[in-house]
């Protein structure tokens, strides 16, 4: 208790000429935990709101597909039925994705696209898939239409109700693949917040295409339960039960190279955060030693009143842990409060710049989310204040260590 | 088995200064009894508060003994030197080396809080002694608010404040103006007196040496005593 007293005084005495040297270190901590929170938050957020829509839209949450030599015995109903009855599993979508060619007679361009033929079901019932789809004058989808992807409608300039030819490859009778043209009509337009989905795909209804294209090519798209979704053993193991030939694939290992990229990403930021956590070990180290110089006389003092060396290491030590900890607490406090006002913020920068500038940033102007994970910021916490009080002891170890009388003669 | 509180035997102090060693005191032996006041003069230079420190246990000396209560000092790990200049020492440095940071009850309750006194009772015991001192008005000012006079009786008052054994004073009226240090005796010699404590001190003043049981002098790194 003494000790912490003396710490506290040390730090933040009306009297004390370094109560300026504490308040600036306690503000540059502030400031940096503030920084790194809305950093990690934001890119938490990012990542993922971008790994949701990679599941939810692109790659279903898990994909269950079969060897051609099984795949015969086998009807779409009936697979869709077995994953149902499979815990956990919410949604299935039979599905195939094919590379298509597509032109537009009214505006005379082309382009090439991922038809995905799906059970169009998808579009209507309350699913991840539909409710991260905004579709524009949207209309359930019958055989012989189909649904676009809004920039690759733009970029056809296709409009609803427009007939498009589309040119599929199925397989030939002297060639492997044999194209086959059909001309559909464009039902409706979807956005998906995903753009390079948007930009290459298209949807159709697969029950009118299963009589031209191989049943091996079918592939089960399963929507799970939210407290399965990353952690779907159980269910790769039902499944498994089920069907001991079928090939099943999780979100991450369909999407594996992304996957593996944001997952590196996060490494490297933490690679960061540890640089920085050493930059600022360094620099506590650097203003202890120089604080522990300022005192010496006051510690030799100190000493010869009686106090042991782990005393005078427990108050500088005290020392830095008081102002480590009040930065940590108002920079979690900012971090927080900034965090959730990012769109505030961001708002505040974009009308100062351009009161200076007279130009908009489409940067700020985006829809910023945050999302702060309590276990990231306890994590940088206890770490921030590990590092200060090792290195605030590397730093007054040798100093400390002498003895009383040592120090006042240096001085 | 003796009966002295503190001795010093054969006790030599280098110090390294560059590459060559400087020897301040060679062979020196001195002995204080309870209630015994000894003073120590000399020229400046001549090793008399490097004495004190290695009597005080605020350094260690590079050959010989130090004997409290026939412990040996350099025999003591820190936990226990600490405890032994806390409980058993009282030391009044020249410069009365009071702690900015805090008020004049505050530096005299140091000593207490760090052998472990409540709060309340380290604080009543500092008021105390300043009350006695003449300070009681002044207790809640900081050092740099007081005068020379005032600054070395607070540090009088907290080298008593734990009642120690043996007070050692260096030079405590150096730096101060001729009534200032008439004060400061008389009120070491008082304290020394009521509560039968062992006093060491270091003076060039020969009146204030003259008032001790023993004075000796200290010439060529060793002690001669003066009648």
């Amino acid at each position: 208790m003494f000790t912490l007293r003396l710490a506290w005084r040390y730090a933040f005495s009306r009297s004390n000429r370094h109560r300026t040297a504490s308040l600036v270190i306690l503000a540059g901590l502030s400031a940096g935990m503030m920084a790194i929170i809305v950093m990690l938050s934001l890119m938490n957020s990012l990542q993922r709101d971008l790994l949701d829509q990679l599941k939810d839209i692109e790659s279903f949450h898990m994909q269950v597909s079969f060897p051609a030599e099984v795949s015969q015995d086998l009807t779409v109903e009936e697979v869709v039925d077995q994953l149902y009855t499979v815990n956990h599993v919410q949604h299935v979508f039979a599905q195939v994705n094919t590379q298509v060619m597509i032109q537009n007679p009214a505006s005379d361009r082309s382009s090439t696209a991922r038809l995905r033929l799906i059970d169009t079901s998808i579009l209507e019932e309350e699913n991840p898939f539909s409710k991260r789809t905004v579709w524009m004058n949207k209309k359930a989808l019958n055989p012989g239409e189909l649904a676009v992807g809004g920039t690759l409608a733009a970029r056809l300039g296709l409009a609803q109700g427009q007939r498009v030819g589309v040119t599929l490859l199925v397989s030939g009778k002297a060639a492997v693949l044999a194209p086959m043209p059909v001309t559909m009509v464009n039902a409706g337009v979807f956005r998906t917040g995903l753009s390079e989905f948007d930009q290459t795909t298209m949807i159709a209804d697969l029950s009118s295409f299963l009589d031209r294209i191989d049943f091996q090519r079918v592939s089960y798209g399963l929507y799970l339960e939210e407290d399965h979704i990353d952690q779907a053993d159980t269910v790769i193991s039902a499944i498994q039960e089920r069907y001991p030939e079928a090939t099943v694939r999780t979100w991450q290992q369909i999407n594996q190279a992304f996957y593996s990229a944001l997952t590196l990403e996060k490494m490297l930021m933490y690679l960061f955060l540890f640089f920085m956590f050493i930059i600022l070990g360094v620099n506590i180290k650097n203003a202890s030693s120089r604080l522990l110089h300022v005192k010496q006389r006051e510690l030799a003092v100190l000493r010869s009143l009686g106090a042991g060396k782990r005393v005078a290491a427990r108050v500088f030590i005290g020392q830095t842990f008081i102002i480590t900890s009040i930065g940590e607490i108002c920079g979690i406090a900012l971090g927080l409060l900034a965090s959730n006002h990012i769109g505030k913020i961001f708002s505040w920068i974009h009308t100062i710049q351009y009161v200076f500038t007279r130009k908009t940033s489409l940067l700020l102007t985006y829809p910023f989310t945050t999302y702060v994970k309590g276990s990231e910021i306890i994590f940088i916490a206890c770490s921030v204040l590990a590092v200060a009080l090792l290195f605030t002891y590397a730093g007054c170890r040798r100093q400390l260590y002498r003895e009383p009388m040592e120090m006042l003669y240096h001085d | 088995m003796t009966d002295h509180l503190l001795e010093l035997s054969s006790v030599t102090k280098i110090f390294a200064s560059g590459d060559s060693d400087l020897c301040v005191l060679q062979d020196i032996d001195l002995v204080l009894d309870q209630g015994s006041s000894v003073a120590i003069t000399g020229k400046s230079g001549s090793g008399k508060s490097t004495l004190l420190h290695l009597a005080g246990a605020l350094d260690r000396p590079s050959r010989g003994k130090v004997l409290f209560a026939d412990k040996e000092l350099q025999r003591m790990n820190d936990r226990q030197i600490s405890e032994f200049r806390n409980r058993h020492i009282g030391f009044v440095f020249q410069a009365h080396v009071l702690l900015d940071d805090f008020s004049a009850w505050e530096n005299v309750c140091i000593p207490a809080l760090i052998r472990g006194d409540r709060y309340a009772q380290a604080m009543q015991r500092s008021k105390q002694l300043l009350d006695r001192v003449g300070l009681s008005e002044r207790m809640n000012h900081r050092p740099q608010k007081l005068s020379g006079g005032e600054r070395q009786r607070v540090a009088i008052c907290r080298a008593l404040v734990n009642e120690p054994d043996i007070i050692i004073a260096d030079e405590p009226t150096g730096s101060l103006d001729e009534q200032s240090s008439a004060e400061i005796e008389q009120l070491l010699f008082d304290m020394v007196t009521e509560q039968h404590r062992t006093l060491l001190l270091v003076t060039h003043d020969i009146q204030l040496a003259r008032r001790c049981e023993t004075v000796y002098l200290l010439q060529n790194r060793s002690l001669q005593e003066l009648s």
